[in-house]
């Protein structure tokens, strides 16, 4: 069946702007692969050389091993679906469906049966515009056990990051024309490798510290105002300036007072209240500023922390996670302001 | 106040332009031969007089023929000049424009002396040929003033889904994008018929001896007083197949872009990408 792409080292060149910057991917037949990015990050870029409404500036796009170069979209095995839909105004809906099948010579009772069946599936009374939120949710898990059903391969280009942790088998976060990182949704969330990752994939705490003394498997941050946290994820062998990230759920609030390793004093500056768990934003004693999602608990209360108290953060070892300071953590905000 | 001579600047505007069109046609169907006031009596005599004038007949249909001719030539090179100015790259784009619209600033006149010399130094005979060709010279900015704007809108994805699912750029063109050229189709024709059908300059240099374009016979039968009487008949006529045609015309546009119209881009939500592309 087929339906491997493999990217090599792909350039495209708009001018003097570089849309997309050596990108180096393979995403295997049968694969959901999202690429999640940023606008103007170069992902829809990449997805039309794919198609092949753009040539490459350099670079090869392979698909099952074939090189695509020169390839009109007409000759090439894969179907992009339009961000406009793309219907044909001057067509009736039978036709506008029909289409594809006409251009690759099916036999016409065959084209009248499987447009007819595909038709037979869709509402045409929903105006597509009352997709809500829930039914869009609906849609994605269908599409993705739709996807699974046939194995063929999909690749998936979207700024909705929830959207592409749902579906997909792999996602690729693209950011100025480069490849981020290209892993699993878990692996994305859990082990950002760089800070640039951690900061577009959901909420993160993004710190900057100084590496002081590694020790194995660990590293002795130093956060500010002589506060020192070890680290025993991501990068624990760097040293000087790094960027260290926690997760806003893997950080546990205490009683103020309480001591220990990675504990650090702060204060609650706001509490929100999100339905199945508490936001609470803290000023750490290191002058940072740090989101804790505290889950609501079994009885169904969340524990409340009111802005002015104080408190003890805990900062799991395990949960602390040192990145290099890349060219792309510039652009990164420290820590979300809500 | 304001109101008021808003009101009576309107009726003034509307009667500067279609009183001498309303004279024509009321004095086609008087008796008398010289058209003057009190009008002596009714009749439809000219009509038929003009009708069964063959020198007159003759002229019309020429005109009618290179009009048609024009048209269909001058939208077919509209078409072809507007899908090379809508490429994405195109050297000189500027340069290329300024070529293709320069005969709307030259004077028809200058054109047809250049025409007439030009063809003398290729030895080629004046004809009704030589008078179409000068009217696709002067009718393409037209065709791509109509054109290329219509193409212009059209969302490029539209081509390029037809590009993705298997058809090659002649078979997409030919199956998408001329279809929704339609409407820009039938202006174009529309116009560059009038403007030849109406074009006298020319026509009056190119077009051999005894073979004149309507225009042409018009200016000259206009000199001889018996003839008068026939001319102001057909011009009426003419008068009421041109609000025929465009009143149809009007008709068919709107009734194609209610059709095309159907579902758009800008009615649908859309996301900030491209969402899925499958192998």
């Amino acid at each position: 069946m087929g339906g491997e792409i493999q990217l090599v080292a792909l350039v495209k060149r708009f001018g003097s702007v570089t849309a997309v910057d050596a990108v180096d991917l393979t995403i295997p037949q049968g694969e959901f692969f999202s690429l999640l990015g940023p606008s103007g990050c170069g992902k829809t870029t990449t997805l039309r050389m794919i198609a092949g409404f753009e040539q490459p500036t350099s670079g090869q796009v392979l698909l099952d091993g074939a090189d695509m170069a020169g390839i009109p979209p007409n000759k090439r095995n894969v179907n992009t679906v339009f961000q406009s839909y793309a219907l044909f105004p001057h067509m009736k809906v039978f036709d506008n469906v029909a289409y594809g099948l006409r251009r690759a010579h099916v036999a016409r009772a065959e084209i009248k049966q499987r447009v007819s069946e595909v038709l037979e599936q869709v509402q045409l009374d929903e105006p597509l515009g009352s997709l809500d939120a829930k039914l869009r949710r609906q849609l994605q898990v269908e599409l993705k056990a739709l996807q699974e059903q046939v194995g063929i391969t999909f690749l998936y280009v979207t700024h909705d990051q929830e959207e592409a942790i749902t579906m997909s088998d792999r996602i690729a976060i693209m950011n100025q024309g480069h490849v981020e990182q290209a892993a699993t949704p878990r692996e994305m969330y859990e082990e950002p490798a760089t800070a640039f990752v951690a900061d577009f994939l959901g909420v993160s705490n993004l710190m900057d510290a100084r590496a002081t003394r590694t020790s194995g498997a660990a590293v002795a941050l130093d956060l500010g105002s002589g506060i020192v946290v070890e680290a025993r994820a991501g990068d624990v062998s760097a040293s000087g300036t790094v960027k260290v990230v926690i997760r806003p759920e893997r950080v546990t609030i205490e009683q103020a007072g309480v001591t220990g390793p990675n504990r650090i004093p702060a204060m609650v500056t706001r509490s929100i209240y999100l339905g199945n768990g508490v936001r609470v934003i803290t000023h750490l004693a290191t002058g940072h500023s740090l989101t804790v999602l505290v889950p609501s608990t079994g009885d169904g209360t969340p524990a409340s922390w009111e802005p002015g108290e104080s408190v003890t953060c805990h900062l799991p070892d395990s949960a602390l996670r040192v990145l290099p300071l890349d060219s792309g953590a510039a652009d990164v905000q420290p820590v979300p302001a809500t | 106040m304001g109101r008021a001579v808003l009101t009576a600047y309107f009726w003034a505007f509307v009667v500067f332009l279609f009183a001498p069109l309303a004279v024509l046609v009321v004095f086609a169907f008087n008796q008398s031969m010289t058209p003057t006031l009190p009008i002596t009596g009714w009749t439809t005599h000219w009509f038929h007089q003009a009708f069964s004038d063959t020198e007159l007949t003759g002229a019309l249909l020429r005109s009618v023929g290179i009009g048609a001719a024009t048209g269909l030539f001058a939208t077919a090179l509209g078409i072809m000049a507007s899908v090379g100015l809508n490429a994405r790259r195109l050297r000189l784009r500027a340069l290329v424009v300024a070529v293709l619209l320069l005969p709307l600033v030259v004077p028809y006149i200058s054109l047809a002396v250049g025409l007439l010399v030009l063809l003398n130094q290729l030895g080629i005979q004046i004809s009704l040929w030589a008078v179409f060709l000068g009217h696709v010279v002067i009718t393409l900015p037209f065709a791509v003033l109509v054109i290329f704007p219509r193409l212009r809108s059209l969302d490029p994805a539209m081509i390029e889904a037809a590009r993705d699912l298997g058809s090659n750029e002649l078979t997409a063109f030919n199956l998408v994008t001329l279809p929704l050229l339609v409407p820009s189709l039938v202006s174009s024709f529309l116009i560059c018929f009038i403007t030849s059908f109406d074009e006298f300059a020319i026509a009056s240099f190119l077009a051999p001896p005894g073979q004149p374009t309507f225009p042409v016979f018009l200016y000259t039968g206009s000199r001889a007083p018996g003839l008068l009487p026939e001319l102001i008949a057909i011009g009426s006529l003419i008068i009421v197949a041109s609000l025929v045609v465009i009143a149809i015309a009007e008709g068919g546009r709107r009734w194609a872009e209610r059709r095309l119209r159907g579902i758009t881009a800008e009615e649908l939500p859309t996301g900030q990408d491209v969402p899925a592309l499958q192998i």
